[in-house]
């Protein structure tokens, strides 16, 4: 069936990916919860920022994290002196770049199920005696649900698929940092190899398919149950 | 409850100064846009006043001058919405609870009560969705009873009902003041809502305090005669049930000074208040009285004139029989064939068939 070397480009990929979007997922409805419920200063300049990576070649993304995390880096070096972690050309560092690639994407998603969260539930579970934190887990968590799907689906998607900021940042090694796409852009780079790609290709397109499937059938079902028809 | 603020609104400033009685039904009542729903929502912590005292019971909701603003969870209110606000990803059960403290419900007495007063046995296993709208506001009542509150705020709570469900609710509201002893603030701007509920009245006009009492004393008051609409001028009497007719389906009312009005059947028993609104234009006056085997009318009413209001087309006559009063319709021709006075005697000719079910309550 698959080769060895295909289940680890796989098993690698699904590592980052998963990683990327666990990581950033609570930072994301933070960041979505400040710019729709917060006012202040430097609300468009963080707006902005927070959009960058959209727009911004990945190359440069990846850049960017190479001269700041690497051994010598700004950040990099005080993470490899006092806790002697170093993420530079691991797959940590490749989660990392794709969570940052995908974040705009996550943080859209979400906003939008915030935005459209009934203010007068929040107010009408206040009357209740529900303290700002209960009212936040209990309703407006729920309540955002299918936005959190479809912003983790699509970051994780948009994970999978990372490609630029990867290989700039940590380099395509293999076994460590060659995720299915890296291992593709190899295979392509090598004559003869067409029939290995075509194989990547086929199970990238699988995954992609299995991965929007889940979406909708998850966000169906939560779906249903915020508006209550039948519920479980 | 001590309410002393100011507070700005969209268009105007609501400035009010007053005390309400700690128990019973206060009804707020004004037009839309007059600040009733602002003023609970001041009550509630949902909105903020620029400067007042707020308090209720031992608890303070807000003072300026203490730098006090208590957040709306930790004030006890319960507060019933316009529109239910059920809880959407919640099935009734989970939203009756919600505010709901087990521990303090020992044997969950409070649950079962309230269960059964709002009969909502049936729907606990239903998502909001799938209720009616009476259904859904029966449930968002018991869920901020269950909260056990010191003071109910209601925000016209049966607005969004057709008018059937709004009959069916408001048994439930009478029931639910009597059975749990709690203080409602209940704003509205539907007369009948008032009729039905009111021990206490508060008329707002443009974010100011325009009438405040017992709600015989200001729905008779002159002030009020805008409100009430121009063919819907009526008196509010308070009476009580003194006979039934041995023949007929037809209750007497005892006025208060001695006097009897028949009306159709009431079911109560002998000397039960009811509380009952005669339009004005209901009301024909004569100066003699006529025997009953010459009128059909049943209802002959000796009364003073107190007041005669002239106005453009018509003129008010305001009557007082025993401590209750009557407006009455006539033209102004017939106020001078009549040559009426204030001080005179006269006699008000009311039709028993024009008092219909919705124009009495019994208490």
């Amino acid at each position: 069936m698959l080769s060895e070397f295909e289940i680890q480009a796989i098993s690698l990929s699904l590592k980052v990916a998963v990683s990327a979007v666990g990581i950033s997922l609570p930072f994301a409805i933070l960041s979505a919860w400040l710019l729709t419920r917060t006012q202040f200063w430097l609300k468009p300049l963080f707006d902005a920022l927070l959009h960058l990576p959209l727009v911004l070649p990945p190359v440069v993304i990846g850049y960017l994290l190479l001269i700041s995390f690497s051994p010598n880096g700004f950040i990099g070096a005080p993470l490899a002196k006092y806790l002697n972690i170093n993420i530079s050309f691991s797959w940590q560092g490749a989660a990392l770049a794709s969570a940052i690639v995908a974040f705009p994407l996550m943080v859209r998603a979400i906003r939008l199920s915030l935005l459209a969260v009934d203010r007068n539930l929040e107010q009408a579970a206040s009357t209740l005696g529900a303290s700002p934190l209960r009212v936040f887990s209990t309703i407006t968590l729920p309540l955002m649900i299918p936005g959190i799907i479809s912003g983790v689906i699509l970051a994780f998607a948009r994970s999978l698929g990372e490609f630029g900021a990867t290989i700039t940042f940590v380099s395509n090694i293999p076994e460590i940092t060659r995720t299915i796409p890296l291992a593709m852009y190899s295979f392509i780079q090598t004559p003869g190899a067409e029939y290995q790609a075509l194989r990547l290709c086929i199970i990238a397109i699988i995954i992609a398919l299995l991965a929007l499937i889940a979406s909708y059938w998850l966000e169906h079902k939560t779906l249903q149950k915020i508006s209550g028809n039948k519920g479980l | 409850m001590k309410i002393k603020l100011n507070a700005v609104l969209n268009e105007f400033e609501l400035c009010i100064d007053t005390e309400i009685a700690d128990s019973g039904i206060c009804v707020i009542f004004g037009r839309s846009g007059s600040g009733k729903t602002s003023l609970i929502n001041l009550i509630a912590g949902l909105e903020t006043p620029i400067s007042g005292v707020i308090s209720h019971g031992d608890q303070c909701f807000y003072d300026s001058d203490k730098n006090i603003n208590l957040p709306t969870h930790q004030r006890d209110i319960g507060y019933v919405f316009q529109q239910a606000r059920l809880f959407p990803h919640l099935d009734v059960n989970a939203n009756l609870r919600y505010g709901y403290n087990e521990t303090a419900d020992a044997n969950q007495v409070l649950l079962k009560r309230v269960i059964d007063l709002l009969q909502i046995d049936a729907l606990l296993k239903r998502f909001p969705s799938s209720l009616s709208g009476g259904e859904q506001q029966r449930v968002a009542i018991g869920r901020a009873l269950l909260k056990r509150p010191k003071l109910l705020l209601m925000d016209e709570p049966l607005s969004s009902l057709d008018h059937p469900r709004k009959k069916e609710l408001l048994t439930y509201l009478e029931q639910l003041n009597k059975t749990f002893k709690l203080p409602i603030l209940y704003v509205t701007h539907s007369l009948d809502e008032v009729l039905y509920l009111a021990d206490e009245m508060l008329v707002l006009d443009q974010g100011k305090l325009l009438l405040q009492g017992d709600v015989e004393s200001v729905w008779n008051h002159p002030k009020m005669k805008p409100w009430l609409g121009h063919d819907q001028q009526c008196a509010l009497l308070h009476t009580k049930v003194s006979a039934q007719h041995p023949k007929h389906p037809l209750t007497a009312l005892d006025l208060g000074d001695g006097q009897q009005l028949w009306v159709t059947t009431i079911n109560s028993e002998f000397g039960a208040p009811v509380r009952l609104r005669i339009y004005a234009k209901d009301i024909s006056l004569t100066a003699e009285k006529a025997t009953r085997t010459q009128t059909s009318i049943r209802n002959i009413i000796k009364a003073c004139i107190v007041d005669i209001d002239i106005q453009q087309t018509n003129v008010s006559i305001k009557l007082a029989l025993g401590s209750n009063f009557l407006w009455a319709d006539i033209t102004l021709w017939a106020l001078e064939d009549l040559q009426l006075s204030v001080g005179q005697h006269i006699y008000a000719q009311i039709k028993g068939v024009s008092i219909k079910n919705q124009d009495w309550v019994t208490n």
